[in-house]
């Protein structure tokens, strides 16, 4: 039989960065879940996203215990750190604050490929390009 | 201050929003400083050590909001959070643990009736990891108790709450440096050092560890470094060179599936592999240094 889920946590934490203190100690601590345990094996999971805000949906159950899925961060943020951009353009559309290449869109298109609704790479990179615009940023090729 | 009389200044933001303005607001506030992001009733929310200029944190917090989203649409709430509203949470679930034959973790707000040769460490984790609520802290009390002779050096590697430190003073360890780096966690070891009173025989410094600063804290007889895989793989010269040859060695935060190559790893920087101790999917083992 299916355990009854009786919490439901979303978090967004940098990869291999998760710790007790709050928000995230509070947020688990009230569900009654193991806060050391979600931290050391976020933290395992996410080593190769090392400071990278990752969506988090944690799932409680009666019995405390918990289960977690990591999502892949969204495109503004994956584009952001492709081209070494602090933060998004004031105004979009008019401040051009960067460029992007073809390569790295495609690099963001292969990690984002099974969260987008997308039917090949190319579909995948035209979505990317479409972010990057919206961001302000000029899209090369 | 003391981790009861802390405050914490509360950022919260939304939008009218679709999924990627969530983590732009997310981003946005772990920018701020925040550890993490909660989401709660449709708003990202994070939370602050008090700024030295608290008059001044709201309109501060308001205008860094605006100028890392530039969003028109954004709302910014910004409130105080008192601690000891959450210390609770933290509390929650915690009980006496029996780890060994002889040691005992107490959580400090709970009764324990002790036998007389039980050797109780008496824990309040505060914000800091480290309860005997985790495999990995019991695999590590565990070895410990295995091997620590009185009267040795030892070095704890991100010592967290401090609980692995205390425990090897009350085992006898002559003397114990803890490295924590996280300063949250550095006042809860503080504070169970003190309440243990091993204060004599337990220092520690507020610092993140690499190898050439592990040669200069030795030669210690044995070293405890209970992080994560990831952490400690960089770290197995900085170890072999903090220990005196014939030293022991306590590696922890280690997933089952990380350990064959985790083993081989430690092996190839001049270890023996002694013991391995397995707590649900969590493996802690013990190495000695070649001579």
């Amino acid at each position: 039989m299916a355990k009854k889920v009786v919490g439901f946590i979303k978090l967004h934490v940098p990869g291999g960065q998760a710790n007790p203190a709050p928000p995230v100690g509070p947020a688990l601590g009230q569900h009654g879940v193991n806060i050391m345990e979600f931290c050391k094996q976020f933290n395992a999971r996410t080593q190769d996203k090392q400071g990278i805000t990752t969506p988090v949906e944690i799932k409680v159950y009666a019995d405390r215990s918990f289960t977690f899925i990591t999502k892949t961060p969204p495109a503004s943020v994956l584009i952001k750190r492709a081209i070494g951009l602090p933060k998004g353009s004031a105004v979009p559309n008019r401040d051009k604050i960067g460029k992007i290449s073809r390569a790295q869109m495609e690099e963001i298109a292969q990690v984002k490929m099974e969260d987008l609704n997308a039917d090949d790479l190319n579909a995948a990179v035209q979505m990317i390009a479409g972010t990057a615009r919206s961001m302000g940023i000029e899209v090369e090729g | 201050m003391t981790s009861s009389d802390r405050r914490w200044l509360e950022i919260a933001a939304r939008c009218t929003a679709n999924e990627e303005i969530e983590t732009l607001l997310a981003e946005a506030l772990v920018s701020l400083g925040g550890r993490a992001v909660v989401e709660e009733d449709g708003w990202q929310v994070t939370h602050l050590e008090e700024p030295e200029d608290a008059e001044g944190a709201e309109a501060w917090a308001c205008a860094e909001m605006e100028a890392l989203t530039g969003r028109s649409d954004l709302e910014v709430r910004i409130r105080w959070q008192e601690h000891e509203d959450w210390a609770e949470s933290w509390k929650r679930g915690l009980a006496p643990r029996r780890i060994t034959d002889r040691l005992v973790v107490r959580p400090s707000w709970t009764d324990f009736e002790a036998k007389p040769t039980d050797l109780v460490i008496v824990l309040d984790p505060g914000m800091a990891f480290g309860t005997a609520e985790h495999g990995t802290t019991r695999g590590s009390l565990r070895l410990l108790d295995a091997v620590l002779s009185q009267g040795e050096t030892i070095l704890d590697i991100g010592s967290g709450s401090g609980i692995l430190s205390v425990a090897a003073a009350l085992l006898g360890a002559a003397d114990v440096l803890a490295i924590e780096g996280d300063r949250l966690a550095c006042e809860a070891l503080a504070e169970n050092v003190t309440s243990n009173r091993v204060s004599d025989r337990v220092r520690h410094s507020v610092e993140w560890a690499d190898s050439e600063k592990l040669a200069k804290w030795g030669p210690v007889d044995g070293v405890i470094a209970n992080i994560e895989s990831g952490q400690l793989r960089p770290l197995l010269d900085g170890f072999h060179a903090a220990l005196r040859p014939g030293g022991w060695l306590i590696l922890s935060g280690i997933l089952a599936e990380e350990w064959d190559g985790m083993r081989s790893q430690t092996e190839q920087r001049h270890f023996v592999f002694q013991a391995v101790d397995a707590d649900g999917e969590w493996r802690s083992a013990l190495f000695k240094r070649k001579a």
